[in-house]
């Protein structure tokens, strides 16, 4: 008996030890290939909220087909536990030629030497990519000296944060939207009688609402800020004006004008308690505002011809409040790069027609538009172009291209800031809240350092400890109030990892700021 | 005059074959993976560039991960969370489904009896997040009960953020969910109990409550035992999904169990902690074990009976 256990282990163990035990995989790219003779690419991006025979039959994806020369498939993450399906893919050495990562994804990658190194190879196939992209992009994707992935750069540095208010409401109590501190408290007083409920509502998501703590001088994430003489980049929960913010929001709390439940509000609930009438004012993105129009029209405030144009008499928009009334406006613009695309190590053999696909789609040459035509579409059918104003979309046909930046692997960075005003156009009110928001932007603007951040380990390692745990000290604070305020420091800093990823973020800015 | 192992091995042979698959699967599903275990003692292994066995001999032998548990004495606190939730869990819920099956056994009329034991089943096929979503807009400060709450009391209760009742919730939601599901095997049970016991004890004068009492109740015992000594055994395990989809700022300090932790610690956005949280299951796993050992001397000493 014990025999025939014995073997049958044994049998057990060594099967399982080969089943594990694949070829493996050289990271040679093959540089002698034939460029014409194109093959098959299998494409993994992120979760597109279509299904994946929507996102193949798109007429992008079609449309890059053409442009391109290369027959595509797409396949997408899933939209919750992406990073862990992306993992788990990639152990299975699953055949993705190409791979649309967000930032994080790619430095958990890239640390782990998952990726292809692809620093020669655009030399060779990539000159397109090389010119449209500028240095300090690359210099975003470089690990260790090399490069492993096209960034992707975002479209335009907006500032996006805004408080939307009832405009309506403003009108009828006779207030002007708060420039100031004092304003704001007054404004929320009063709306907060008139409505008989609070006020004011954000979502759960939000401890640094831009709008009111850049009254603070806290004005990103991550800012430069100087103690005691020396500078250096921290992260908000420890710039020195933190207890104010906070101090000041427990205020407005405990006086009654912030919604109760601001901790457990996920976005929608935040939209809708403002669409609904239930609070006057909510913190959000501009990018909301489609959802806040079509909020207000579900509940009756506004009719659907009113909804297709601007809303001037309904809602209005704070952009940043100041300290007091001679202080400057400053407040929060985001940058950097919400996607790269990179190429797995074990598809080395055929990352040549990868890059030369992905440099076709970015080349916007005069014989050439692709890349054009794969965010704007064609001349007189998707948009038409005044000296004015830029390209103008024609809304009949422009939803066509809603989904064209889903397909982006890499952005023209000569052109895409124009192409995609246009994108913005379509929708009047959101085009109103955007040219409100980004009045004088280049004055009013503040960047987070790390939005421009290459990988760092220590920082990417510790990252979302950092974030949930000041998102959830802030919600308590405002509840409580900062006494506890140096113990949760002390844990952010010890145990939560954010010192060592200060210490690391400040050995890259230094010689950035260079 | 004990046997001897191969003895009783000879005397049972015939019946050998059929333990087989258990033995199989204890081995395959049980055993083998706990070599896994020693991933607790390696410095985050990578799984993704070299097939499993290459990248486990590639990382370090460190204890650095449980210095990182030991360090964080939250740990104790989320252990305690995790107890106390599951010790409310099965004291509160555990005679429930116990009660609703001799309810339900007790209907007279059939149809009345299968709407019933659909209706309470249903709860059960419902994912979690979907009954958090159901209950978070019931307790709403906006919602149906705290507009109830109204006429007696001015201000609303925020039900989802108040640390105090969350642990509370955790039951009550977990117990709306789970009693009609549980009832299953009670049910089943009291339909075996003789018939002829409820006659003859009527005709001795009993009453509905004495029936229950002394034949309906003695008759499931033995069921009701292994019920409960199967939920001890998963004390350890307050309902991560539950706690997960739940949790929120306001909750975490006192909500926050052993299951969410390591979630946060290894699968969470942006870490892949193997190996940090590989040695808090291995943690958890220790205390579960003695947990369990205890309450088997105990139980054989006071009532005689155990698992082993």
């Amino acid at each position: 008996m014990k025999k025939i256990l014995s073997i049958f282990l044994l049998i057990l163990l060594s099967t399982s030890l080969f089943g594990c035990n694949k070829t493996e995989y050289v990271d040679n790219i093959n540089y002698d290939i034939d460029l014409n003779q194109k093959p098959e690419l299998s494409i993994l991006m992120p979760y597109s909220g279509y299904t994946i025979q929507e996102v193949n039959a798109d007429s992008n994806a079609k449309l890059i087909e053409t442009l391109t020369g290369y027959k595509t498939t797409y396949t997408q993450l899933p939209s919750a536990d992406a990073s862990k399906t992306l993992n788990n893919e990639l152990m299975d050495k699953r055949h993705y030629n190409i791979m649309k990562l967000t930032k994080e994804q790619f430095a958990d990658l890239v640390k782990d030497d998952m990726l292809l190194d692809i620093t020669e190879a655009l030399n060779v196939f990539g000159s397109e990519l090389l010119s449209n992209i500028s240095d300090e992009s690359w210099d975003v994707v470089r690990w260790n000296g090399k490069i492993y992935g096209i960034p992707e750069r975002a479209s335009s540095d907006n500032i996006e944060n805004p408080i939307i208010f009832n405009q309506d409401l403003l009108f009828e109590c006779n207030l002007n939207i708060p420039t100031t501190l004092e304003e704001f408290e007054n404004v929320l007083k009063v709306l907060t009688q008139k409505i008989g409920k609070p006020a004011f509502t954000f979502d759960k998501y939000t401890p640094l609402i831009y709008s009111i703590s850049s009254a603070f001088g806290i004005y990103s994430e991550w800012h430069e800020y100087t103690i005691n003489g020396k500078t250096e980049a921290l992260y908000y929960m420890n710039a020195p004006r933190y207890k104010e913010y906070v101090n000041y929001m427990h205020s407005l709390y405990e006086k009654g004008y912030i919604d109760v439940t601001v901790a457990t509000n996920t976005s929608s609930d935040a939209l809708n308690k403002f669409t609904s009438g239930n609070a006057a004012a909510v913190a959000c993105s501009i990018w909301s505002v489609p959802a806040v129009v079509s909020g207000l029209q579900a509940n009756g405030k506004i009719t659907s011809i009113e909804a297709s144009g601007t809303l001037d008499n309904y809602i209005c928009y704070l952009r940043a409040l100041k300290e007091n009334s001679s202080s400057k406006e400053k407040v929060y613009r985001s940058s950097g790069y919400t996607y790269i695309t990179a190429i797995p190590y074990y598809e080395a053999e055929n990352a040549g027609y990868a890059i030369d696909f992905m440099n076709s789609k970015i080349k916007d040459t005069d014989d050439a538009h692709n890349f054009r035509s794969i965010v704007l579409g064609t001349e007189g059918v998707h948009w038409t172009y005044n000296s004015k104003e830029g390209y103008l979309p024609i809304s009949a046909n422009f939803s066509e291209k809603d989904t064209a930046s889903f397909y982006l692997t890499g952005s023209n960075e000569n052109k895409y800031t124009d192409y995609w005003k246009a994108r913005v156009r379509k929708q009047p009110e959101l085009y109103r809240a955007w040219s409100i928001m980004m009045t004088n932007a280049d004055q009013v603007g503040e960047y987070n350092v790390v939005d421009f951040a290459p990988v760092i380990d220590e920082y990417n390692k510790n990252r979302s400890a950092i974030e949930e745990y000041s998102q959830d000290q802030f919600y308590v604070m405002l509840r409580e109030g900062t006494a506890k305020l140096n113990d949760y420091l002390n844990k952010l800093n010890n145990q939560q990892g954010c010192k060592k990823a200060t210490d690391a973020i400040n050995e890259w800015y230094k010689n950035y700021k260079k | 005059m004990a046997i001897s192992l191969k003895a009783k091995i000879k005397k049972h042979k015939n019946l050998i074959p059929f333990v087989i698959p258990a033995i199989l699967f204890a081995l395959v599903f049980s055993y083998l993976p706990m070599i896994g275990i020693l991933i607790a003692f390696k410095d985050n292994p990578n799984f993704g560039r070299y097939p499993v066995f290459e990248a486990f001999s590639r990382a370090s032998w460190t204890l650095d991960n449980f210095k990182v548990i030991f360090s964080d004495k939250e740990i104790l606190h989320y252990l305690g969370n995790t107890l106390t939730i599951s010790i409310m869990k099965i004291v509160i819920l555990f005679p429930l489904p116990v009660i609703l099956a001799v309810m339900i056994s007790e209907v007279k009329n059939r149809v009345f009896s299968y709407i019933i034991q659909g209706m309470v089943f249903l709860p059960h096929f419902l994912s979690w997040v979907v009954i958090t979503g159901i209950f978070n807009n019931l307790l709403d400060v906006y919602g149906p009960i705290n507009n109830f709450i109204a006429v007696f009391k001015e201000n609303p209760i925020y039900f989802m953020g108040e640390p105090k009742l969350f642990k509370w919730l955790v039951v009550l939601m977990s117990g709306w969910k789970e009693i009609g599901y549980s009832s299953i095997v009670y049910i089943a049970a009291i339909t075996t109990i003789n018939p002829q016991l409820y006659e003859s004890a009527e005709i001795d004068g009993a009453g509905k409550l004495k029936q229950i009492w002394h034949i309906t109740i003695p008759g499931i015992l033995p069921t009701i035992m292994v019920m409960f000594i199967i939920r001890i055994g998963y004390l350890m395990d307050a309902g991560f999904e539950q706690v997960y989809t739940m949790l929120n700022s306001y909750t975490r300090e006192s909500g926050e169990i052993i299951g969410t932790y390591v979630y946060r610690l290894g699968l969470g956005t942006g870490s892949r902690d193997y190996g940090l949280s590989t040695a808090v299951g291995l943690f958890n796993g220790i205390v579960s074990m003695v947990l369990i050992i205890v309450t088997n001397i105990f139980s054989k000493k006071k009532f005689g009976t155990g698992l082993w």
